[in-house]
């Protein structure tokens, strides 16, 4: 059956790896973790444990990853700031997965969220056939995490409205929450603990109120710091989901591979590689998860309507599409770094530079 | 038989433990890691009124001048040894090669460059190989294993084990090591013989200690020792700075965040070590709150908190260096360090600066500011009465030898590279002969502040030249403004620094792609097209800047027209950044002349633009020859008819009087429609466009207001004579009377 869905929760998709962890655990395990913070930075980082190799999860700063379990480790809530596509939910769905072997208690920060769906909210035909009961009560998935002494995830924090978010204000601090219907209050169990997720980059979102930012600790998830990192990033993930997908490509060869993420960094950073011509941002965000959904999309495109092989016209077609989003600003921009840039990068580039520039016309 | 005692420089714990090393062992003399020629500064550097951090500093006396320095602070075992010695009484001297060998080696190695080039990769690789045996970075674990170490008998036996495990994981020591270990042999062979007691402390770098340690001085040792290369040279100690300490050192380990080991080294003699944690993260939020940043104790409390259990994951027992400024960042700096840099800064490296009782201090920018002066023939100014001193920058070809040719060019370096350096010995002045690019006024003088200024130049490097390169760079990395950072490259062209040219060059590269402001862009024309046009008779090349010009052209001619919609207070700006490009582009003919016209005509015909840039525009195509009589005359009429509110027309004729009036002068049509447009004004409209025209013809020599006047009365029909007749006759009462008013009138109206 699990064949069947379209995406598998982390801990079931590696569950080998958390049943190794928690088998060969050395190290003492913190009150409601299932293993110790160390296995969980090898869970993330990638390692081995007794025979079984540990696939890395997230490829960057270790040091990062270590701020975050050690704030778990303190009672503290976590916050995982970021620009779009920097693996902020990926990280906070596998540290679940590890520490709780439970990733599913989610709340999804939308404009719509409301205060019901963080503390707790009625079954209205039981409320009305019994009363105010606990049995007619629905917990949100914080609630749950409270009783259970797990931890609660909130994607998105910062899109929902601040009286929502301040609703958690109470609940992180205190670690309790009243239900005042029945008189009753309900205390966490030692474990419990939020990770909460939000974007920079995104319009329209609420400013998150400097009282609940107190009650977390930030941590900033940089894009990744180097180009090889990226490389590896990119190909590791594309691999993974042209295998889910059923694509009828080939994997897309290292040089497509590193010319984009080559092109993604250098509009991202606003300057080349070397450094030696600064250039203008595009409107949209550039993050290796860009980088990689266009890289799927071109073998989507290779495969429904090509040869089977992502070439430079596949190419061309996604980037004109990821990078081009605010039609008047990014296509100056997208012209500029064509003739500045790419026009300039040698042979490797040339075919892929007329194919842009054609689009771009 | 000799003890000895491995250490990590700037290593407090090591700093401690050396002194109880030193009480326990009693040792009769005291030998130290350091240049062996050098053992006279010790006393003076342990001085009781010298305050740490300061260095013992070596210099060639030729050119190019080589130096190496050796950096203690508060908290260097070498320090501490040296104190404890002087204290007891007890003779203390270094072991290491002399300075006169390091400085011969390092001009031997720029001879030949491969040479400089093995040497840093193979350091490398021996951390790197301890990083990969102990799974965490070097400092990290020197810090979790020794700085937080509170028995003496722990750390002397974990050291030692520490300086084995270097020594095995490195290759074969190098030629250079096996050198200074023969020599280090030799040296403590000498010293027994000389103070007759086998009885030494011998304190070297961890490494060295197991490379000298019980091995006896043989005959090999005595044939590589014997003959040291050597240079003529010279030292002196030196007051540092802990800023300098941390991003430089003589000895290629220098100390991250000197500020933070003082920490630690005040807390481990006050015997409080396990507080340092607490008071760094205080400091920092300290730091925050006086600079207007929120930073609670709570805040505080957490970081606390965080550092300790990521110091138990990371493999410590008490928090390090990584562990609180990563708790920092996440508690006190929302996660990003940004927030916190300059807490950090001050915290971590600290501004603190040695200093030295007098007589102590020659440092090797005195001696090359000497040097230079002699050279520069400049020696005579060096008195206390100021004398001025003019200079022909060209090259003499009466003379025979380069250095006199260019010696004018030499001085005005030199004086410039003063200047950036704040030493105030020489003052540029003003020179008011035209077209004298070529020549420059100073004014010398000698005071005693300039030799203190001199001495402080000295943190910033080691020469006149390197000093001010420093400087500049220090300068170009903080500047964020691009005509500011186009005025440091003009000012690196000034002091000749062809080396820092090229980092100036891709600042400004760097600020023009975000540089929208027309005001920057022309003021930025200007300065380089000043560095392009004179920059060759400073010798330096200056093709690197042409394509910028290009670029920032292009930018100004596009953005040039819709700028030329603005308030008064904004056209005067614009029309000196106009003014500029308009010059730039007449000297160089790599901009297109014809982008510029085009823009100009498009705003001299613009009604929407500001009346008295657009004026100014009119003008310089009049210069260019780029307007007919006939357009002229019509915009001439357009701007000054009645349709056009008065003041907007007298704005406008004020801009078109700004440039070459006498073209102006001679057009009698012009002066015709001006007397037409000032007649048809009545009393109200008047007064502002008064104002305007007086400001305007302020600026007119007063043979060029008679010429005018002259127009005037012509157009008027008014000969000479009977002007003058009619100026010269005495006034009625009436006219007296509005005289008199004037003396009333109220400009704050208009």
């Amino acid at each position: 059956m699990s064949n069947e869905m379209l995406r598998l929760p982390a801990e079931l998709l590696y569950k080998n790896e958390i049943d190794a962890l928690i088998e060969n655990e050395t190290n003492p395990v913190p009150d409601g973790w299932q293993m110790s913070p160390k296995s969980v930075l090898t869970y993330i980082m990638g390692g081995k444990s007794g025979k079984v190799n540990i696939t890395p999860k997230y490829m960057g700063d270790k040091k990062i990853v270590e701020i975050c379990i050690a704030t778990l480790v303190t009672d503290r809530a976590l916050l995982l700031i970021g620009e779009p596509g920097t693996a902020k939910s990926w990280l906070s769905e596998h540290l679940t997965a590890a520490i709780n072997g439970n990733s599913s208690r989610v709340i999804q920060g939308t404009a719509g969220t409301t205060e019901e769906q963080i503390r707790y909210s009625w079954n209205y035909a039981m409320l009305l056939a019994k009363g105010p009961s606990f049995e007619s009560l629905v917990k949100s998935p914080v609630y749950n995490a409270m009783e259970t002494g797990t931890i609660a995830r909130i994607e998105e924090i910062s899109r929902c409205a601040s009286e929502v978010q301040d609703a958690l204000i109470s609940i992180l601090s205190e670690k309790r929450i009243s239900i005042p219907e029945l008189s009753e209050e309900v205390s966490a169990r030692k474990g419990f603990s939020v990770i909460a997720t939000a974007n920079t980059r995104d319009k329209g979102v609420n400013e998150m109120s400097s009282a609940l930012k107190r009650r977390f600790n930030i941590v900033v998830l940089p894009a990744p710091s180097d180009m090889d990192t990226e490389i590896d990033i990119v190909k590791t993930r594309v691999a993974q989901m042209a295998d889910s997908f059923k694509l009828n490509s080939k994997l897309p060869d290292i040089s497509a591979i590193e010319r984009v993420v080559t092109i993604f960094r250098e509009l991202r950073d606003g300057q080349t590689l070397d450094g030696k011509v600064k250039l203008k941002s595009t409107s949209g965000v550039l993050s290796s998860a860009e980088a990689i959904s266009l890289l799927v999309n071109s073998m989507a495109l290779a495969g429904s309507f090509g040869n089977g092989n992502v070439t430079d016209y596949e190419l061309a077609s996604a980037l004109q599409g990821a990078i081009v989003k605010d039609e008047s600003k990014d296509k100056a921009v997208w012209t500029e770094y064509l003739e500045n840039v790419m026009r300039k990068k040698g042979k490797e580039y040339s075919k892929l530079y007329s194919e842009c520039k054609e689009r771009n016309a | 038989m000799a003890e000895y005692f491995g250490i990590r420089h700037f290593s407090p714990a090591c700093a401690f433990y050396v002194t109880e090393f030193l009480n326990r062992i009693k040792p009769e003399c005291v030998l130290i890691e350091g240049p062996s020629d050098l053992n006279n500064l010790i006393e003076p550097l342990c001085n009781p009124f010298a305050v740490m951090p300061c260095a013992v500093l070596a210099y060639t006396v030729n050119p190019p001048v080589k130096t190496v320095l050796w950096p203690f602070a508060d908290f260097s075992p070498e320090y501490r040894a040296m104190l404890w010695a002087i204290e007891n009484n007890i003779p203390v001297r270094f072991c290491d090669l002399p300075s006169s060998c390091i400085l011969a080696q390092m001009v031997k190695e720029d001879e030949n460059i491969s040479g400089t080039e093995e040497v840093p990769e193979r350091k490398v690789s021996v951390y790197e190989r301890m990083e990969k045996i102990s799974g965490m970075d070097n400092d990290s674990f020197w810090e979790y294993t020794f700085e937080q170490c509170e028995n003496y008998d722990d750390f002397i036996k974990a050291s030692e084990e520490y300086g084995k495990s270097i020594r095995e994981n490195s290759d074969d020591s190098d030629n250079h090591n096996k050198l200074r270990e023969a020599f280090m042999r030799k040296i403590i062979s000498e010293s027994e013989k000389q103070f007759n007691t086998d009885k030494i402390a011998v304190i070297t770098g961890a490494f060295h200690t197991m490379g000298i340690k019980n091995i006896p001085f043989s005959k090999d040792d005595e044939k590589l020792t014997k003959k040291l290369p050597e240079t003529e040279c010279k030292s002196t100690l030196m007051p540092y700075s802990y800023y300098r300490l941390s991003s430089r050192s003589g000895y290629g380990a220098g100390s991250k965040a000197p500020a933070y080991y003082e920490i630690l080294w005040r807390n481990r003699i006050k015997n409080t070590l396990k507080d340092s944690s607490a008071e760094y993260l205080t400091r920092i939020a300290e730091y925050q709150r006086e600079h207007g940043f929120q930073a609670s104790s709570a805040q505080v409390i957490e970081a606390l908190r965080l550092s300790e259990t990521l110091a138990l994951m990371r493999g410590g027992k008490t928090a390090n260096f990584n562990d609180l400024r990563d708790s920092a960042v996440t508690c006190l700096g929302n996660g990003s360090f940004a927030e916190i840099s300059e807490a950090c800064a001050d915290v971590e490296i600290g501004t603190k600066i040695g200093i030295l009782p007098d007589g102590t201090v020659c440092t090797s920018v005195q001696e090359d500011f000497m040097r230079q002066l002699k050279d520069l023939k400049l020696e005579r100014f060096r008195s206390a009465k100021g004398e001025e001193l003019e200079l022909d920058l060209r090259e003499n070809i009466r003379v025979k030898s380069e250095k006199s040719a260019f010696l004018g060019l030499n001085r005005s370096f030199f004086l410039h590279r003063l200047r950036i350096l704040g030493i105030h010995f020489a003052e540029q002045l003003q020179r008011y002969q035209e077209n004298a690019t070529w020549a420059e006024l100073w004014r010398l003088q000698w005071t005693p502040e300039t030799e203190i200024e001199i001495v402080e130049a000295s943190l910033n490097g080691d020469t006149i030249e390197q000093a001010s390169q420093f400087k500049l760079s220090t300068q170009l990395a903080g500047s964020e403004n691009l005509a500011e950072t186009a005025v440091i490259l003009s000012e690196v062209f000034l002091c000749g620094l062809s080396d820092t040219v090229k980092s100036a060059v891709s600042a400004v590269q760097k600020l023009a792609v975000g540089c929208s402001s027309v005001k920057d862009t022309g003021d930025t024309i200007g300065t380089l097209s000043g560095i392009i046009r004179f920059g060759n008779i400073r010798r330096i090349d200056t093709e690197p800047i042409i394509p910028i010009v290009q670029q920032l052209y292009l930018r100004f001619c596009l953005n040039l027209d819709s700028a030329s919609v603005c308030d008064n207070s904004a056209s005067e700006e614009i029309v000196s950044a106009v003014s500029k490009v308009n010059d730039a582009c007449l000297s160089h003919d790599f901009l297109e002349t014809e982008r510029l016209i085009s823009v100009l005509s498009d705003i001299a015909d613009s009604d929407s633009a500001n009346p008295l840039v657009s004026g100014f525009t009119c003008a310089l195509l009049m210069e260019h020859g780029k307007i007919t009589p006939e357009k002229l005359s019509e915009l001439v009429s357009r701007r000054l008819s009645g349709g056009t509110p008065a003041p907007e027309g007298a704005l406008w004729f004020e801009g078109l009087a700004k440039r070459n009036r006498r073209t102006l002068i001679n057009r009698l049509s012009v002066w015709e429609k001006l007397c037409e447009f000032i007649s048809e004004l009545d009393d109200e409209e008047f007064k502002p466009v008064l104002v305007c025209l007086r400001r305007t013809f302020s600026e007119f020599s007063p043979s060029e207001k008679a010429e005018i006047a002259e127009n005037i009365g012509e157009v008027l029909g008014i000969s000479r004579e009977d002007a003058s007749v009619f100026i010269n006759s005495e006034l009625s009462e009436d006219e007296k009377q509005a005289v008199d008013d004037l003396d009333d009138f109220d400009f704050g109206d208009i």
